[in-house]
C-alpha cells in the first residue's frame, strides 16, 4: 500500500539510503540523538518545545494541531524513533504562506503592525547525509554517549 | 495527431489513459566502483584527496574542498564508530515493527563521511554514541551490488 512515508523516502539518496527501506523519520531520530548528546539538552527540555508550540497554536483559530498538553504527556507518549516520541513530532500539514514584502515607507502606509525582517541567512548542506554537518563535526569532537 | 492549443478553459476535455511512471537510478561513476568492490571483494573503498587529506565514503569523483578530480581509490577500514543512532519502532509502511530496528550513522575510521545502516548482534539498550562497530557483509553469493550487501554493523 502506498503511504506518505514511501513518498518522503523518495527524497532520500536513491543509492545509499532509500534501498535500506527505513521509515524516513529515522533521520530525525538520529539527529535528535546526536543533538542531545552534543548539547546536553534533555528530553524534558525538548518536550517543553512541543508543549509551547501546541499552546501557541491555540492563539490561531486556523491552526490544525492546537492543544494543551503537559511535559509528562509528551514524555509518556509512544516511542517512535528513539529519542523521538509521538508528541515530539510535528504532524503532517498542507498549507501555503504568502508574504508581502515592501519598503519601510510602504509597509508603514499599508498597516499599523508591519513585521520587520531583522536578518536573512543562507546556507547549503552537504550532498549526502553521510557528510552532513553533524558527521563532519564528529571528526573534531568526540561525545561519550 | 496534431493538438490544437486550448485557449479557453471551457475547451478543455479529459483524455483517459495510463502513463507508465518508470524510473531507474544509476550508481554513478564512483558509486559503481564502490558497490562492485563490496560485491566482488567484500571491502569498502573510498576516494582520496591528498591535497586535503580526506578520504571520501561515500566516494566522490571531485573533492568538495578543492574541486580536484579524484582518481585515487583506497581501501578503508571495516571498522568505525556510531556517530549517532535511532531505534525505529515503525517501518516504512507506517506499521509498528515486530522488533525495533537500530539504525546508525557509522563513521568509518579515518574517513570523511560514513554509512547509514542497521546495527546487529546488539540490544537497543546497549547501543551508545561513540561505540566501536565493524561491518558485516552478506555472503558473497547473496551480494548483488547494493547497500544491502552490507548485512549490518556489529559491536567490536
Amino acid at each position: 500500500m502506498l503511504t506518505p512515508n514511501y513518498l518522503i523516502a523518495l527524497a532520500l539518496d536513491a543509492v545509499y539510503n532509500n534501498p535500506l527501506s527505513y521509515n524516513p523519520y529515522f533521520i530525525a531520530g538520529m539527529e535528535m540523538n546526536r543533538y542531545l548528546c552534543e548539547s546536553g539538552t534533555t528530553k524534558e527540555q525538548c518536550a517543553l518545545v512541543a508543549v509551547k508550540n501546541r499552546l501557541n497554536a491555540l492563539l490561531n483559530p486556523q491552526a490544525a494541531y492546537s492543544e494543551r498538553i503537559t511535559v509528562d504527556e509528551v514524555l509518556d507518549s509512544e516511542m517512535m524513533f528513539y529519542p523521538l516520541s509521538r508528541l515530539d513530532m510535528s504532524c503532517p500539514a498542507d498549507g501555503g504562506i504568502v508574504m508581502v514584502l515592501a519598503s519601510e515607507e510602504k509597509a508603514k502606509a499599508l498597516g499599523d503592525t508591519p513585521i520587520w525582517i531583522r536578518g536573512i541567512g543562507w546556507c547549503s548542506d552537504a550532498p549526502s547525509l553521510e557528510t552532513s554537518e553533524g558527521v563532519e563535526n564528529a571528526s573534531r569532537q568526540s561525545c561519550s554517549g | 495527431m496534431p493538438v490544437d492549443k486550448v485557449v479557453q478553459v471551457s475547451q478543455t476535455k479529459p483524455v483517459y489513459g495510463e502513463i507508465l511512471v518508470y524510473g531507474q537510478y544509476t550508481f554513478g561513476i564512483a558509486g559503481e566502483r564502490f558497490f562492485r568492490e563490496i560485491k566482488d571483494n567484500g571491502r569498502i573503498m573510498g576516494t582520496r584527496c591528498e591535497q586535503c587529506s580526506l578520504t571520501y565514503v561515500p566516494p566522490r569523483i571531485y573533492c568538495e574542498r578543492c574541486f580536484n578530480g579524484l582518481k585515487e581509490w583506497v581501501a578503508v577500514p571495516s571498522t568505525g564508530t556510531v556517530h549517532t543512532y535511532t531505534i525505529a519502532h515503525f517501518g516504512l509502511d507506517g506499521a509498528k515493527l515486530p522488533k525495533p530496528a537500530i539504525i546508525a550513522m557509522v563513521q568509518l575510521d579515518g574517513v570523511y563521511g560514513g554509512l547509514v545502516h542497521q546495527l546487529g548482534e546488539v540490544r537497543p539498550a546497549e547501543v551508545k554514541i561513540g561505540m566501536p562497530v565493524e561491518v558485516v557483509f552478506k555472503d558473497k553469493a547473496e551480494r548483488v551490488g547494493s547497500i544491502n550487501d552490507i548485512a549490518y554493523f556489529k559491536p567490536c
